[in-house]
């Protein structure tokens, strides 16, 4: 289970976080909705490690992940993806996967000299998943191209397959949603819902109201840095609150 | 004649472990390492310094790799807090302090007027047979670093690197170690670059400070970027392009001029500049990009 309490941060005067708490279970998806500037990547930069919060924690299953490096933080399952894609863009698609599946022990100088043959034992089954994986996104026939050269909706795609290569317990997705094609955007609805299924803990931030209400099994509402309402998509797309707070700043 | 391109030859291959080097470091982990020739002069003191305090030449070599390589350990752990490009600037101050302590440290290094009387790689030999002699070792050291960064550029490791130089911070969100990646690619970079001191020192039999001024960095750079960044094969070629650039135009006059000697040097750098930006107008990639960068 992760457990967010109490997160605050500032960026010189400007409180951009002040005191987010959360929780959220395997399995379940939470999504992050608010108008633009209310804190919803920070949020996600502060409990992923890229951030340092001024105050608050992080838990997840009990371990404290506040304050560690973003590498030690993916490593303990905890895994964020970008609002831009940040694709490996010289790699190749399959590659980009691989780089993820990868063990940092099997990409040592002395894995490449000495210890070739485990670490080729083990790159094989790393190819065998990262293959698997393309062909689960519809990937696969461009496996061989460079990632730089994947529309936006691809790269989404990509991205989030990169981080399903880790083996993630909580996985963080900013606005998987974001300029991808209506015939991508089923497709990445049932990716997501799958997540869930696989009992992952998802968190993820949207603009797009009618697709995180759909997925969702939470609605945390995100305004100027605090949690203005928390519930089900049902009971939060029926708040009067909601409506003139996040509609009413941010055409939808 | 022969003794003249031998003693080119020496020199080019010298030039190719540096840019085999940065190449890793640049061209594989995109680290902007502006201070190669740092490690270069660490390397040719080590060496030199050490064989001339009575131990046996190859230990002397392995002990520049080692001390060039430790040497850059801390500029490594320093990217922990600086953004990529800062340790340009950090890269050129290591290089010049490094040249400073050389030119300073007098009971060291004997400071500026240099360090004389450097035992020379296959003393036993004839002058002549030295220099072929010398250049056959130096190949061999080319081949094997070759061979040793073609494996590791298609390893785990190597692919990590380049995963790393293309986006950073997507790497650390992945679960890599950023600082521990670029530390390792610094340090290997380093040695080889202490490795292709050893053998200039040894080559020579004299270094001083001056040997080791940031042009010497700049060319390898230019070497690098014209051969094709990221590619073992295109830095060779690069190298191999900018030592008949800098050779040749030396003979200028031959074609019907008349400089004098800093009329000479001035169009020579001019030409040099000018098949620079050529190559990055016609191949911004270099002649001989890996194929990722190709088309």
């Amino acid at each position: 289970m992760l457990r967010v309490e109490n997160i605050h941060k500032s960026f010189g005067g400007l409180k951009v976080l002040q005191g987010i708490s959360l929780e959220a279970q395997p399995g379940t998806i939470t999504g992050i909705i608010g108008p633009n500037g209310a804190g919803k990547s920070t949020l996600f930069s502060a409990i992923s490690g890229f951030l340092k919060p001024d105050a608050g924690s992080v838990m997840l299953d009990g371990e404290r992940l506040d304050g560690l490096r973003p590498d030690l933080v993916a490593a303990r399952g905890l895994v964020r993806t970008f609002q831009v894609p940040r694709e490996f863009g010289d790699l190749t698609v399959l590659d980009n996967l691989r780089v993820a599946g990868s063990q940092m022990t099997d990409e040592s100088i002395l894995a490449a000299l000495v210890f070739w043959r485990r670490t080729a034992q083990h790159e094989s089954e790393v190819t065998r998943r990262a293959e698997e994986m393309l062909q689960r996104l519809n990937l696969a026939a461009v496996a061989d191209n460079q990632a730089r050269a994947l529309s936006g909706g691809q790269k989404k795609l990509l991205e989030l397959g990169r981080t399903l290569m880790v083996n993630p317990r909580v996985l963080l997705i900013d606005e998987p949603f974001a300029g991808v094609a209506p015939a991508l955007r089923d497709q990445l609805v049932a990716h997501l819902k799958a997540l869930r299924t696989a009992g992952i803990c998802v968190l993820i931030i949207e603009h797009d109201i009618e697709a995180i209400m759909e997925i969702s099994d939470r609605i945390c509402v995100l305004v100027e840095g605090a949690i203005l309402l928390e519930g089900t998509p049902a009971e939060v797309q029926r708040d009067p609150r909601v409506l003139s707070a996040y509609l009413g700043s941010a055409p939808a | 004649m022969i003794s003249y391109l031998v003693a080119i030859a020496i020199i080019g291959l010298i030039y190719v472990l540096l840019g085999l080097a940065l190449n890793l470091q640049w061209g594989q982990t995109g680290l902007i390492n502006f201070g190669h020739v740092a490690s270069f002069a660490i390397g040719a003191y080590t060496s030199g310094l050490l064989s001339l305090a009575g131990w046996p030449i190859p230990l002397c070599m392995a002990a520049a790799m080692v001390l060039a390589g430790a040497a850059a350990w801390p500029l490594g752990r320093l990217t922990v807090t600086l953004k990529e490009d800062y340790l340009a600037i950090i890269a050129i101050g290591f290089s010049e302090v490094v040249r400073s302590v050389l030119e300073n440290e007098m009971w060291l290094t004997r400071g500026p007027s240099g360090v004389p009387g450097i035992p020379s790689l296959f003393s036993s030999l004839p002058a002549a047979e030295r220099g072929v002699a010398i250049m056959v070792a130096l190949l061999i050291a080319v081949a094997l670093v070759f061979l040793l960064l073609e494996r590791l550029t298609r390893a785990p490791f190597g692919r990590a690197l380049r995963a790393i130089r293309d986006n950073e911070m997507a790497a650390a969100a992945l679960a890599k170690n950023i600082v521990s990646f670029k530390t390792r690619s610094l340090v290997l970079g380093a040695a080889i670059a202490g490795l292709a001191g050893a053998f200039y020192a040894h080559y020579l039999t004299f270094i001083s400070p001056e040997q080791f001024t940031p042009e010497v960095t700049f060319n390898v750079w230019i070497a690098v970027i014209i051969g094709g960044s990221g590619s073992n094969l295109g830095t060779i070629l690069g190298t191999f392009l900018l030592i008949l650039f800098l050779e040749g135009t030396r003979f200028l006059n031959d074609l019907g001029l008349s400089l004098d000697g800093s009329q000479l040097g001035a169009l020579r750098f001019m030409l040099i500049g000018a098949a620079l930006v050529l190559c990055m107008l016609f191949r911004p990639a270099g002649l001989l990009p890996p194929s990722s960068r190709r088309g």
